[in-house]
């Protein structure tokens, strides 16, 4: 019994896979009906197929499956030529015999009835394979003049690849002439046994590294050697093991010309398909994890960008759309390319429907370039197929391709020209279980960072912070490079603690989702090496966490998914609201300056009059009691944070007894350092304002005056205000102070 | 005696310290009574969220009351709010770790009359202290 459940199994493995061959055979011969080889592949296939029922009692699909060997038998003899319809019941076929082997899989026999109707129409091809060869002889003819050349095409669009790869053209070209020799020094391995084993290569790995560290500090050179001798042996099987996991892209593929059939038939376009580097290897999951990506960019491109025949032939190019699919290897990363030589993308269109999607604002979409508005259609929510089809109009966008190439630290990237057509390149990391890695301290806790999220550390100086780090939006931003990018304080986010302000620290530029983010950690240690291991069922359902890892020393480190956690800190809408304020135009033009930043309100004095202050300009809001001034060199000033805090007055002193207890300044960074403007009060924040500020050079230290919530208010000028109090002459200023 | 209790709480500032920290609130009390030794008399009680400060307040009379923003349960903010519905003639005054102005004014709108940051200067303290004794004389 338990011997025939094994051989069950073998049956049912050995059957896909002939399945799959017979698949790809129909297919190909489909187009080249004369490719004799391609015959006897199909046709063995089968005949193995239908040979091996008998065994079992499979009767139904014994049946189905003599039906499928007569038809090709006829067209191995010349008898009968392999037409589009005759492919397209050939592989309703395959599907029936697929779904005979899962019934099969689940209830151990091939169901009750064998498929009569389907029977019959194969059966109905070989009626017309009588007449056929007297039809059909003068063909041969034409064919045999032509069999030198048709060989090559056949390879070049199916199999270059394999022809690039292996030295012997001919055979690998093949994949079921090829299996007979190998099938011998070839073992089947389960999965599962495969992902058990990486598991324990892995933890080894980490042994190795403790041990390694250990032997480091010991002074026996016997242990050194030893331990040196493991490290070589481990590495090795390591990455002898990651081979054992590598899979050949072609698999992900086996499956496209039967679906460029199908669109084929549903577009009535035509297609023809170019593969390139299927021999280019991948860690399996990796090669499951893209396989519906795949399918659905190689949908989107002849759906979408390949254009009609019709249409092809007025632009002036063939009438079959061209569709290459390659992949290559690029710096340690799998590139996999799907090029079509269609339309190319309309990127008007795109930003009609980015700004229908309120994606972006119209005034914006001038100051972008073809790539940015091309990229637009990577954003949730956005299609731009004009009509929904059955092919790719299932809802599932771009964003959704994106998304899971990220989610297995790779990416995406498009290239298109109008008329030219349109190039999708996905980057992909050859695996997923060993990843280099940047190692982070943040309180007495290491985290691991994927290299592949980390753009950039940028060290940030304590007493700089205050100047460089600033608050939009009740979030944290850091100016790096003249942008705005959104910070994420690692203690706060993990509720580690509050956020460090006195020691240096680290901004790690990141990047998720194509956002950047800055990551405020406390100290930046070393990158390494390290083997993702999964995390405990307790901590699953934590956000942030990719999984850990066990550090050269013994300790465990959290490994940051970077994506989750800019979506757990909202810094992805954070961001997505400041390049919209970045990308806004902030050149003066004649003597009206748009403004596209937030504004802090407040009462200069006790009278009526209100200003703004921009809000990128203030680094915090504090009340102090007025026993605090002090003063130096004339001027007002009070100890803060360990400094001294210059104060500019906007206010005279009032009597106002409350003012003159507690007053209101308001921190603002400068170059010289942080200075504080004590104001009467603070009113209010006002969002990204387009208000239009009219200059008006009356006063030194106002940008102008605008309309701000239907009232009048002055525009601070910050710089030329400090930048005046500063240099003003003491005695000058201390007036100011003795008046109080 | 109820009556003499009542004419001796009238000379004395009603405080509460509101804190989920328990070292915070001790800490404050007794930075308090340091700061108002020889000047005032304090009377001070503590609660360590919103809801204990919101029953304080119906049992007790305060005329300041130190609120810390970020507290489980119900917090600084809420409570404020809560306590400006209420008609609490306290002065209200907000301690708190973040200084953005956006926290700020969330505190302004929640109706605090002054939003310190965490520590509190001593000065900061005794000038609010001031204002609350300022306005029960004016009051009185």
């Amino acid at each position: 019994m338990q011997g025939n459940n094994k051989a069950l199994q073998s049956f049912l493995i050995e059957s896909e896979e002939n399945l799959a061959q017979l698949e790809q055979d129909i297919v190909a011969l489909e187009r080249e009906p004369e490719d004799h080889e391609r015959i006897d592949s199909a046709f063995r296939a089968v005949h193995t197929i239908k040979g091996t029922c008998g065994f079992f009692g499979f009767c139904h699909l014994e049946a189905l499956g003599h039906a499928i060997e007569d038809v090709l038998g006829a067209m191995r003899d010349g008898k009968l030529h392999m037409t589009r319809d005759r492919a397209t019941i050939l592989l309703e076929g395959v599907d029936f015999c697929r779904a005979l082997l899962t019934l099969i899989n689940n209830d151990g026999n091939d169901g009750e009835h064998t498929p009569e109707e389907l029977i019959q129409r194969l059966r109905e091809q070989l009626e017309h394979a009588e007449e056929a060869p007297a039809e059909a002889e003068p063909e041969p003819v034409a064919s045999a003049t032509a069999e030198p050349d048709a060989p090559a095409p056949a390879t070049d669009q199916t199999e270059t690849g394999a022809d690039q790869g292996d030295s012997p053209p001919e055979k690998p070209a093949d994949a079921s002439a090829s299996e007979q020799s190998p099938r011998e020094s070839t073992v089947r391995v389960d999965v599962v046994l495969l992902d058990k084993l990486m598991n324990v290569v892995g933890e080894l790995v980490l042994t190795r590294n403790q041990l390694l560290q250990h032997t480091t500090n010991q002074n026996d050179a016997q242990l050194v050697n030893l331990s040196q001798r493991l490290n070589l042996v481990t590495s090795e099987l390591q990455e002898g093991l990651m081979q054992t996991r590598m899979q050949p892209i072609r698999n992900a593929w086996s499956t496209y010309p039967r679906l460029l059939l199908e669109l084929e038939k549903k577009t009535g376009k035509r297609v023809n398909p170019i593969l390139k580097g299927g021999d280019t290897e991948l860690d399996r999951s990796l090669l499951e994890a893209i396989r519906d990506p795949l399918i659905h960019l190689v949908r989107n491109a002849v759906d979408h960008g390949l254009e009609s025949p019709q249409a092809r032939q007025a632009a002036g190019k063939p009438e079959a759309g061209t569709l290459t699919l390659s992949a290559y290897h690029e710096s340690g990363n799998v590139i996999v390319e799907v090029s079509d030589d269609g339309a190319g993308l309309d990127s008007d269109k795109i930003l009609r429907r980015a700004i229908e999607a309120g994606l972006l604002r119209p005034e914006q979409a001038e100051q972008l370039s073809e790539r940015q508005r091309i990229n637009f259609i990577f954003e949730p929510g956005f299609s731009t197929a004009s009509q929904v089809s059955d092919l790719s109009g299932r809802g599932v966008g771009l964003d959704v391709v994106r998304t899971n190439i990220e989610k297995i630290g790779g990416s995406i990237d498009i290239k298109s020209k109008r008329g030219v057509g349109t190039t999708i390149k996905l980057k992909i990391p050859l695996t997923l279980a060993i990843v280099p890695a940047l190692i982070v301290r943040c309180m007495h806790q290491r985290f691991a960072i994927p290299q592949v999220n980390l753009m950039e550390v940028v060290y940030l100086e304590a007493d700089k912070q205050e100047a460089e780090i600033q608050t939009v939006h009740d979030a944290l931003v850091y100016r790096l490079r003249g942008r705005l990018l959104p910070l994420i304080d690692m203690r706060t986010i993990l509720e580690m603690g509050e956020r460090e302000t006195q020691k240096d620290q680290f901004i790690l530029v990141l990047s998720a989702d194509q956002q950047e983010f800055g990551l405020l950690v406390d100290d930046v240690r070393d990158t390494e090496e390290i083997v993702v291991k999964p995390l405990g069922k307790l901590l699953k359902d934590t956000p942030c966490f990719a999984g850990a890892t066990i550090m050269g020393d013994g300790r465990v480190a959290l490994i940051l998914d970077v994506k989750s956690l800019a979506d757990y800190a909202g810094v992805t809408r954070q961001e997505r609201r400041l390049r919209h304020a970045d990308t806004l135009p902030n050149t003066a033009e004649d003597n009206t300056i748009r403004v596209a930043e937030n504004y802090l309100l407040i009462k200069p004095n006790s009278g009526e009059g209100r200003s703004a202050i921009a809000l990128s300009k203030v680094s915090r809001l504090e009340e102090i009691s007025a026993d605090r001034i002090e003063y130096s060199g004339g001027r007002e000033v009070v100890q803060y944070r360990g400094g001294i805090l210059p104060l500019i007055r906007l206010n005279p002193a009032t009597d106002n007894e409350e003012d003159n207890e507690v007053i209101k300044i308001v921190v603002q960074p400068t170059e010289h350092g942080e200075v504080g403007i004590v104001v009467n009060d603070i009113l209010d924040i006002v969002a990204d304002q387009n208000t239009q500020i009219s200059q008006n050079a009356s006063q030194d230290g106002l940008l102008g005056a605008g309309i701000v919530l239907g009232r009048v208010t002055d525009f601070i000028d910050c710089d030329t205000l400090v930048r005046k109090a500063l240099n003003t002459n003491p005695s000058a200023q201390s007036e100011d102070g003795n008046e109080r | 005696m109820e009556h003499t209790l009542r004419t001796r709480v009238r000379d004395r500032l009603g405080i509460l310290v509101v804190d989920d920290s328990n070292a915070v609130r001790s800490l404050i009390t007794a930075k308090l009574h340091e700061l108002s030794e020889d000047t005032y008399d304090l009377d001070v009680r503590q609660a360590a969220d919103g809801e204990q400060a919101l029953l304080e307040t119906e049992k007790h009379t305060f005329d300041l009351i130190l609120l810390d923003v970020e507290m489980p349960g119900m917090g600084g903010l809420e409570a404020c709010r809560m306590l400006r519905q209420r008609h609490c003639p306290a002065r209200i005054a907000m301690l708190s770790s973040m200084t953005s102005a956006e926290a700020h004014l969330a505190g302004r709108q929640a109706g605090c009359d002054n939003y310190l940051v965490k520590p509190p200067h001593d000065s900061d303290l005794r000038s609010i202290l001031r204002l609350v004794s300022l306005r029960k004389q004016a009051s009185a």
